[in-house]
Parts: structure tokens; sequence; C-alpha cells
């Protein structure tokens, strides 16, 4: 029977294999992603299921890579789950946040309750507003379509 | 079974975009409305946008598939047959709680199918009867938008100008100027200004959590403080499992199972279905009775047949600059019209939209986001370096033609949580659908290398993507080929009626929410003029 310290360990090296860091971003095996996988799976047992089944794999002598790769050729919806988990647990991290925050730009908070100022378009818009009143080739398609059908 | 509530005047299943449609609109005309609803509301502090933990509960707890998301109002949908799955939220607001609020108006052509390409059915409705609807919707909804689109009708001014296209909208309309294709700013059920009572969207970007600000026009902010306002009653957690009969086969009422787990009954003079594509046909197929053997609405075997999604497949362009797609309404920026309806020279009948999508948050990127493939292990973080912020998407969203063999049927195996049989769904691709794919998969490609996009990455149908639910009531004149007349009452059973997107003779390639209410106000304003019993179906 496994202990809460072997699961642990055992998702550890799993989310290691899928995000192995490269000198930007950090391994997830030095971050908080196992605790937090392992906390998220006692609130949904498919993903337990998931997970138990690859933490078997690897107790009876897979390797992480090789336990992962079999289940994607076996059942590929869940692997695409255990790297939802894995993914999720690590891009929240706020070591994780503040590379994607120096290289990305991507600013280091949720969307709420700031949100963004995004890029209006404003341009484009007023180019649109002009042609308007022109007729576009379309237009006069649709148009007659219009007018036969009294719309 | 107890009955605790007097009888109504019209008892809704579902409180989702139609059902508080209809409800708001039978409610202000003086009818007596109970509206039986599975889920709960959705508080604003229960959408997770503000917690460092959003992209796992986009994931999971407010998944759009209720297969993931599990939920305790949820029922099970049996998807193995099907290369596209459901998605659907259930509670007060329905799917529109979750959705991306793209909100088109089906096109005039769409109505009239037959007419113009020989296959298919046209409506027994026309866009011209339910114009006024579409007016009247967009001002209880609020509609962010630029009038004057010359691929429409003309319609009135939007209740608030476009939402900002973004860098990426912004690059792809540069592109379809380049190659004298349409765009136009997508209308939008999103409030870029203030609007009845609801504030300014603030471009936080995943409207698929649920919008916490009531910026996005969800009908739980929307029609339903009207609809209780002007009276109607909404009992959540009500989960019903059977439209009950008279003798003579008319409804009077249905049966439904409380929060408690009890037993009920709540009679009507007129039961009104908006339980979505799947739920609706599901109801009806459970509602079995001497007079209807195989089904309300079911006698020639037409319920749950013709299910239409939109295939979609998308395209996307990485770019060498930042777009910031994380920015923003998800998949709300323009559209082109320029190949919607059946193209000259091709092997296919009907066409497609092209909807500009924005990107993800970093996991949901990481995880694929649109048809992206990012690999695990030790290429992960170079490609998602190359990848994030830096791709804006097309959707090419096809028209699906119907098919009878489409269809939803029970589950003779597979149960819900109150042991009542669950749908299963089975569908194909056509050949059809096929063709208008591909084709707007190469046009959508001229468009992301015409914007310098420096890869282009294609993703040839959506799994996940069964958000358009259509065809299972089929509207039609001919009981044999449909299951509801034009407005919406079940031949055989003319005091049950269907307002959801299970009414649509033909799918059009628009998203439907903005049609689905327009139908329902037109079913509800004709049985306020008529009742229950007026004219008889035919």
């Amino acid at each position: 029977m496994s202990t809460p310290n072997d699961e642990v360990s055992g998702i550890r090296a799993l989310a290691a294999t899928v995000l192995p860091g490269d000198g930007r971003f950090p391994s997830a095996a030095d971050l908080a992603v196992a605790e937090r996988i392992l906390a998220r799976l006692e609130h949904s047992p498919a993903d337990a299921a998931v997970f138990a089944g690859l933490l078997a794999a690897t107790a009876t002598g897979s390797t992480p890579e090789a336990a992962l790769s079999e289940l994607g050729l076996s059942d590929a919806a869940a692997l695409r789950r255990a790297l939802q988990c894995i993914y999720a647990a690590y891009y929240e991290d706020p070591a994780v946040r503040a590379v994607l925050e120096a290289h990305h730009g991507y600013p280091d908070r949720p969307p709420q309750p700031l949100g963004y100022a995004p890029y209006p378009g404003r341009e484009q818009l007023a180019r649109l507003e002009e042609r308007r009143t022109e007729t576009l080739e379309t237009a006069a398609w649709w148009s007659a379509r219009f007018d036969e059908l009294g719309v | 079974m107890s009955t605790d509530h007097a009888a109504a005047d019209v008892v809704i299943v579902g409180a989702g975009a139609s059902g508080a449609a209809a409800a708001w609109f039978l409610a202000r005309k003086g009818h007596r409305v109970v509206v039986l609803e599975q889920g709960d509301w959705t508080r604003p502090e229960d959408v997770l946008s503000d917690q460092d933990d959003w992209e796992y509960h986009r994931f999971r707890t407010v998944s759009p598939n209720p297969n993931v998301r599990a939920a305790p109002a949820d029922y099970p949908i049996v998807d193995t047959d099907t290369p596209i799955r459901p998605l659907l939220f259930n509670g007060v607001g329905g799917s529109t709680v979750l959705w991306s609020s793209h909100f088109p108006r089906f096109h005039p052509d769409d109505f009239r199918v037959r007419t113009l390409d020989g296959v298919a059915d046209d409506w027994p409705v026309s866009y011209a009867e339910l114009t006024p609807y579409f007016e009247l919707n967009d001002r209880m909804m609020g509609v962010s938008g630029l009038s004057g689109d010359p691929a429409h009708p003309p319609r009135s001014a939007r209740q608030s100008p476009p939402v900002p296209l973004g860098r990426g909208g912004a690059r792809l309309a540069d592109a379809f100027d380049r190659l004298g294709w349409h765009w136009w700013p997508a209308d939008t059920a999103v409030n870029s200004r203030s609007y009845r009572g609801r504030g300014a969207c603030n471009a936080c970007g995943p409207c698929e959590l649920g919008c916490p600000n009531g910026s996005k026009a969800s009908v739980d902010v929307t029609y339903w403080p009207d609809a209780l306002r002007a009276g109607a009653e909404l009992i959540t957690h009500a989960r019903v499992r059977e439209i009950t009969v008279r003798a003579d086969g008319r409804a009077s009422g249905v049966a439904y199972i409380d929060r408690d787990g009890q037993e009920r009954h709540q009679a009507g003079a007129a039961v009104m279905l908006a339980a979505n594509a799947i739920g609706t046909a599901r109801l009806l197929l459970l509602s079995r009775s001497a007079a209807h053997p195989d089904g309300i609405g079911n006698a020639e075997g037409q319920v749950g047949r013709h299910l239409m999604h939109h295939p979609i497949a998308t395209v996307t362009g990485v770019f060498d600059e930042r777009l910031d797609g994380h920015e923003g309404t998800t998949a709300c920026s323009i559209m082109s019209m320029q190949f919607y309806g059946t193209q000259p020279g091709t092997d296919f009948v009907r066409g497609y939209k092209l909807q500009a999508l924005r990107s993800h948050g970093p996991a949901v990127t990481a995880a694929g986001g649109f048809g992206l493939d990012i690999p695990w292990g030790p290429g992960h973080h170079a490609r998602f370096d190359e990848l994030f912020a830096r791709t804006v998407s097309l959707t090419v969203t096809a028209e699906d033609l119907p098919d009878p063999d489409n269809r939803v049927m029970l589950d003779p195996v597979v149960v819900d949580g109150s042991g009542v049989a669950a749908p299963s769904l089975h569908y194909r691709v056509s050949q059809n659908s096929r063709g208008i794919l591909d084709h707007g998969i190469a046009r959508a490609s001229e468009v992301m290398d015409a914007a310098g996009a420096e890869e282009i990455i294609v993703s040839p149908l959506l799994e996940q993507g069964g958000f358009h639910l259509m065809g299972t009531a089929r509207m039609g004149t001919d009981p044999t080929t449909s299951v509801v007349d034009r407005y919406g009452r079940v031949h055989g059973a003319p005091n049950v009626l269907v307002v959801e997107g299970g009414t649509f003779t033909t799918g059009g390639a628009m998203n439907p929410t903005s049609t689905i209410q327009a139908v329902a106000l037109w079913v509800a304003d004709h049985l306020d003029q008529h009742g229950p019993h007026g004219e008889e179906s035919r």
C-alpha cells in the first residue's frame, strides 16, 4: 500500500518528466506541483484513477516516460487528463508566473479583477466605417438577395 | 408523488437562453409561468477568474463538457459514438453562463436551404417573420457591434460599440482587406459599455469561466431579473423526468424530482421544453404513455433524429510578435461571410463562416489551446515559447446538413443520478461537411499567409466542439418528417411546445443562440395570442 509520501514522489517524477525545465523555466520537480495535484485528486475521482494507473505502472518498473507514453497509446483521453492536471498545477506556480511575466509580458496575476486593455483596432474599424457606404462586390450580391426576400 | 404548486398556465423545463426568454415574455403578458431547472444559480463569487488556479477550474469544475464536469446537476451523456463531444451547462442561465457570447443571427438564406440548394428543407418560418423577435432579443441581451454589415439585412444600432479587435483581430482584418474579402466586427453579447444596469467588460479574457461582472449577457443577468419581477416562478434543483399526459394525449404537466429527491408533479395548461436539443429529445422519448407509446411527438420516430452540430476546424497563425490573445473576449473579434452559402465550383453545398479567436492562458496553451501540439518532455518549453501569446486563430464553422441517422437516443444501460435513462449520441461528420471544412481550411490558411504568419497550424475537427446542438425536434409542416410545427407545437400533442435549438430545421453556419431566443419569443408570442389549444398542429 502506498503512502502519501510515495504518491507525492511518484507524481513529482511524472511532472518532472513532462516539464523538466530548460534553464529559464524551472523543473516541475522543484515546485509544489505534485502536492497541488495530489490535493486536487481528492475531489476528482476520474483524475485520481488516471494517476493511480500511472503510479502503478511506475511502481512495477516502468519509467515515468514509459508510463506516460504507454498511456498515450492506450488511452489518449486519459493522458490528456493527466497532462491538464500537471500543466494547471505548474503554470499557476509563482516561480513559473514570474518567468512568464519576464519573458512573455504575461502579467503575474489572475485575469480578474483587473482585466486588460486590449488593442482596440480603431484603425481597422475606421476603415470599415468609411467603406460601409461604398459598394462592395459582396454587398451588391447580398443586397439583391435581401430585396428578393423582402428583408 | 406530491403536487405542492398551483397549476401553471405554462410550465417551462430549463432556465437557459430560450427558457428565460419565453418565461419573461409570457410572465410580462400576465401568464402564470413556472420554470423548472435542474441546476442552481451561479453567483458572481462562484466565478473563479480571480483565483490563481483559474485554469485548473477551466479544465475541470467549469468544463463545458458535462461528462468532465460531472456536477450534481449534470446528467451523463453517452458520447462513444460521435467524434464531437457535447458541451452544455445545467443551471440558471444554461449554457450562456459559460458561453463565449458570439451573437450572430442566422442569415435569411438559412431558412430556405431547400429552395436555394435543393437539399434538406426550408424552415416553416422565415427570417422576416423572426426579425421583430431578433430586435427585441437584442435589446434584452445587449449586443456590441457595428450596424451596416453589407452581408446581413439592416438591423437597429447595436446597444454598444464593437469590443476591441485585439492585435490578432486587427492583423486578420488587414489580411481580409488585402484579399478583398468580407469581414465585419462580430455581434457580441458582451457590454463594451454599460447597458441596462450591467457594467462594461474589462476584457479579462476567459468568458468561458463565467463573468463575475455581469458584463457578459448570460440570461441569468439579462432576462431572469426581469422575468422574476414580472412574476415568473423559478424552481431550481428540479430534475424533470417525464411529461405527464391526460387520456386524450395532451400534456397535464411534468413529473420531477426535487432537491430532496422527492417525486413531485407540476401541473400546467401547457408544457414548454427549453432543455437543449439533447435534453428535450431525451424528455420527449422518456414520456411514454398509452397515448404516446414511443414518446411524445415520436409517432413517426422523428424525435432525436437530425441532430446537427457545427463541425469546426481551426486554423492558427503563429506570428513574430506578441498578440496577447489572452486579453479580451475569447471568441469575439471579427468574422467573415465571404464563403457563407454554396460556393460556385465546389463539390459541396452550403458553406461556412470564418471567425477570429484570440488565444488562452498558459496552462490551456500548454495543453493544446486551439489545436496546438506542444510536446511534453524536453521540447515543451521551447515550443511553448514559440506559441504562447503569439497566435490568432480562425474557425471554419461549417453548416451541417440534417441527417436522420445522426440522432439522440435513450441509452439502455447508463442512467443519471436519479436513475433516469441517459441520452446517447450517434453522429458522423458527413462528406459534405468535410468538404466544407477542407475548403475553409485552405481559405483560412490564405488569410493567415496574407497576415504574415510564420507558421500555420491546422486542426481539422474540433473534438470538444459540440456546443451548438440543433435539429432533434425539428420544425416542419409534415408530421412524418418533423416533430413540431412552425409555432413550436409538437405534432399530436399541441400543448407541448419546444423552443430551443432542437426546433431548427437546418443548422446554418452561425452560432445559434440569437436565433434560438428569437424562435423562443416567436413561439411564446403565438402561445400568448392563441393559447395552448389554439389552431391545431398541421
